[in-house]
């Protein structure tokens, strides 16, 4: 009686065991299939990729998303993911161990950088499904610049950015420090391009999807273009990822990946949010970053 | 008896002129209570055991000869999944201790048995995302409500008796990161409080709401350029406009009140502390970048800065000027002392900000070679700052420069005691430094960042955590206590000439405050990061504080991960006195 009480005990303890290893942690491929849903991670508050409006979710990730899902013919359970001081720790927070306040844990996480450096540097997961490439640039208004306008019309006329980002940097160093004092900074990059928009601004620099998505019906009134970031990356790769030990899981969304990009449906999802698309180079597709 | 404790109460209350707004003080803690809190022996009202932060206690009945009898009366667990940091300070009243803790709790306890009578937990929202582990560093008590902070930025005032939130205001958007951990305190009728938040964006600011009914009376942000508030009116610009931040960095300039503040009911002056400037990259905003990593000295009925001191000007190692000052006399001078967390222990003339000495408290300070204490800057090592990073033109990571303290600080949150019987301040230090590097190849929220790379390194091999008593006339270290793990917890200090604190070990410590001797330890079981107490009921003296390992410390990695990765987190208030 009394043995049968200690198997008793650790029964249940296994059983709790069990229990919150399966709703705490991301799942492997066949557990996902026999529940019949996927976990994906998405920023929260992240336009034009995950979003909301008028309360609902959207955007290019969130498509995206959606797409997976029906293509593997699973539930999706959509998670925001509120952006911590970097991706190292977003990582951490989505897929590899959950955030110490609580909160789900995804199978797949998107729109993380592919970038082989980044990828060492971060061995809990694995990388792939290179989608698009980013690229900073600048967007300006021809009527108060110019058609042809650089960098250098800065000096006269002010520049909107979104605070502490790359093209943050680029503009307080830019040619010297002269455009310095016409840069102004917002908190999100739609309030970049508003002001653009509303005439506050003679240009603004940033991700180009991010200026063209805020554009939008605006766009043809407007120019983009690259600028020289001498010194800074002025393009990078996105993709997905899973946790380290659910690498069948990322081949088969990373096949999927792949497949959106070489048939065109990436490049429409970006067309239904008002982007042109830019793809990865060809020899990445279906690669991992390791 | 509670009748004629609170008659007297009143009558001490009238004695000294209160505030006019004492219909607030007809029940409950009175403002009176408040005023002579470090003097009265049977209460804690006040976070930091007495409103200008000493955390002395004139109790004597436990002393360096009988304090190894201390024994625990009782233990109390603040229970359910959550642990992490608990980093709370108890306050005693009425027969009821009142202890916040981590996840954004408060708990009343009976003093006498540690049974629960309420516990409140704050509903938190998802996606909140507070920068250093999700502590509370205590309450306020003022008439019949007790008030403190939460995660998601709310200041919440409670009836002390039932738990029932009397009102909630918010103190800030904890969508753009703002949060509140730090004790709130009482001034004249009002409630004041700080911010704490995300590491960019946001901008400090010390606030004064009315205490009954949480209506907002003044505001003042603490970088210039920002216009303050009072009584639903812009008041005065902080500052003046362009004169220390280039463009307009000034927006989003930073400098997070997240630590609580002190009351110096002689000069009439509150002292609070602001953070460092934002964003992390010293070289977008070229400047002193005023008020950030300064103390400033606010005039509590209307908010106005009286006068400041800026510890790290064009502040570029996260060395906040968030730390407690300290007022006291000496030498038949108000002054008052603050321990920064860039290494160096200040003493000032509180009536104007002057600076009396200002000198090391840490070993092996990098970033600068000394504090001018005629102007009050440091005088700067500028090979000790982080090398611009747009500079990097080949993409490569930059060269590592070794800066100390780290950035967590010579001292951190952890405040510090003063005793007026040994005239020392016994502060809470860490010996470490930090490998400090730009790191081209970094991302934020999907995009390319330029980061910085750190390593914290401790400096010696067999400790980080020091303990010091310091002679504030010169700035000498009399004694020092070394401590393997880092230190995190408040320190307290009493008549019977012994020092309390803990260590994140676990032992609770009483020490001889003129020779830094342990005369007594009890092991509570978690690391601790709290801030004792002392009280005194029936003749007998009671101790009581809080353990339960994090806070930042478990949150860094590097070398000083290997010290303290075999600590357990906990959760629980113990009580301590001696036998009959």
């Amino acid at each position: 009686m009394r043995r049968f009480k200690v198997f008793w005990i650790f029964w249940i303890f296994f059983l709790q065991l069990s229990a919150s290893v399966t709703s705490a942690f991301a799942l492997s491929l066949d557990e996902i299939t026999e529940k019949g849903e996927i976990g994906i991670a998405v920023y929260r508050d992240y336009f034009p990729f995950s979003y909301r409006k008028d309360g609902k979710l959207t955007g290019v990730d969130v498509d995206i998303a959606r797409y997976l899902a029906k293509k593997m013919n699973l539930r999706l359970n959509l998670i925001e993911q509120t952006a911590d001081e970097n991706v190292e720790d977003d990582l951490r927070n989505a897929i590899w161990k959950g955030h110490y306040l609580g909160g789900q844990v995804a199978d797949v996480m998107l729109h993380v950088p592919y970038d082989r450096e980044f990828s060492l540097r971060n061995d809990q997961v694995v990388f792939f499904g290179a989608y698009y490439q980013e690229r900073v640039g600048l967007a300006w208004n021809p009527e108060m610049v110019g058609e042809q306008a650089t960098i250098a019309v800065f000096r006269f006329d002010k520049i909107g950015v979104e605070l502490d980002t790359i093209a943050d940097f680029y503009l307080a160093s830019a040619l010297g420090g002269a455009i310095l004092k016409n840069v102004v900074h917002f908190h999100s990059p739609r309030k970049v391009t508003d002001a653009l928009i509303a005439g506050e601004l003679a240009g603004a620099a940033g991700p180009l999807t991010q200026l063209e998505a805020g554009l939008k019906e605006h766009r043809d009134s407007f120019r983009t273009g690259m600028v020289p970031m001498r010194g800074l990356r002025s393009h990078w790769l996105l993709g997905a990822a899973v946790k380290h030990t659910y690498r069948q899981l990322g081949y088969f969304v990373g096949d999927i990946l792949a497949a959106m990009v070489k048939d065109g449906v990436i490049k429409e999802i970006f067309k239904t949010h008002g982007i042109k698309y830019n793809p990865p180079p060809d020899d990445l597709l279906g690669s991992t970053a390791q | 008896m509670n009748f004629i404790k609170t008659t007297l109460a009143l009558a001490g209350g009238a004695a000294i002129a209160v505030s006019s707004m004492s219909s607030q003080a007809q029940a409950g803690v009175t403002d009176a209570d408040i005023a002579n809190d470090s003097k009265t022996t049977h209460q804690i009202v006040t976070n930091g055991m007495g409103r200008k932060g000493q955390r002395f206690s004139p109790l004597k009945i436990v002393n360096k000869s009988n304090v190894k009898k201390l024994l625990p009366v009782w233990s109390f667990s603040f229970g359910g999944e959550k642990q992490r940091g608990q980093e709370s300070q108890p306050l005693i009243y009425d027969g009821v201790m009142y202890v916040t803790s981590s996840y954004s709790r408060i708990f009343a306890v009976d003093v006498k048995t540690g049974e629960e009578l309420w516990q409140y937990d704050a509903r938190l929202p998802d996606g909140i995302m507070p920068c250093c582990d999700v502590i509370n560093r205590g309450a306020a008590l003022y008439g019949d409500l007790v008030y403190f902070g939460t995660l998601d930025a709310k200041l919440v005032a409670l009836d002390r008796k039932t738990g029932k939130v009397k009102w909630k205001k918010k103190l800030g958007d904890y969508k753009a990161g703002y949060s509140f951990t730090a004790a709130p305190f009482i001034v004249k009728g009002n409630v004041i409080t700080g911010v704490s938040g995300g590491e960019f964006g946001i901008v400090g600011k010390v606030e004064a709401r009315n205490a009954e009914t949480g209506e907002l009376v003044w505001s003042r942000p603490t970088i210039e350029g920002h216009m303050g508030m009072l009584n639903g009116k812009p008041s005065t610009m902080t500052g003046k406009l362009n004169a220390t931040w280039p463009g307009d960095m000034w927006k989003s300039g930073g400098g997070a009140t997240w630590l609580g503040g002190n009351y110096d009911d002689e000069t009439d002056t509150i002292f609070y502390g602001a953070g460092n400037p934002a964003p992390w990259n010293s070289h977008l905003r070229k400047g002193d970048n005023l008020y950030a990593a300064s103390r400033l000295a606010i005039n509590p009925d209307n908010g106005e800065i009286k006068w400041h001191l800026q510890t790290t000007p064009w502040e570029g190692w996260d060395y906040d000027g968030v730390n407690e000052v300290v007022s006291f006399n000496a030498g038949g001078k108000k002054l008052a002392a603050t321990a920064d967390r860039n290494g160096f222990f200040y003493v000032m003339d509180r009536t104007n900000g002057k600076l009396q000495n200002a000198t090391p408290f840490v070993e092996q300070i990098s970033w600068a070679s000394s504090i001018d204490v005629k102007t009050g800057r440091p005088n700067f090592i500028d090979s000790n700052r982080a090398g611009d990073p747009t500079k990097s033109a080949d993409g490569k990571k930059g060269k590592a420069i070794f800066a100390v303290p780290s950035f967590l600080g010579g001292k951190n949150w952890m405040p510090m005691a003063y005793s007026q019987n040994s005239g020392l301040f016994y502060v809470p230090s860490n010996e470490w430094g930090m490998d400090l590097w730009n790191e081209p190849v970094t991302y934020k929220k999907g995009a390319a960042y330029l980061g910085a790379g750190f390593t914290i390194k401790p400096l010696f091999e067999d400790y980080i955590g020091s303990l010091k008593a310091i002679d504030p006339m010169d700035g000498s270290i009399k004694w020092e206590l070394k401590n393997n793990a880092p230190l995190w917890a408040g320190v307290m200090t009493t008549a019977g000439g012994l020092v309390f604190t803990g260590n994140p070990e676990g032992y609770f410590m009483a020490l001889d405050d003129a020779t830094g001797k342990v005369l007594w330890k009890f092991q509570t079981g978690s690391g601790i990061v709290s801030q004792p107490v002392t009280w005194e009921e029936n003749g007998e003296q009671y101790f009581a504080v809080v353990s339960g390992w994090g806070g930042a410390v478990p949150l860094w990695g590097g070398d000083v991960a290997k010290r303290i990765k075999h600590l357990n987190q906990g959760g629980s208030v113990w009580v301590f006195k001696m036998p009959k």
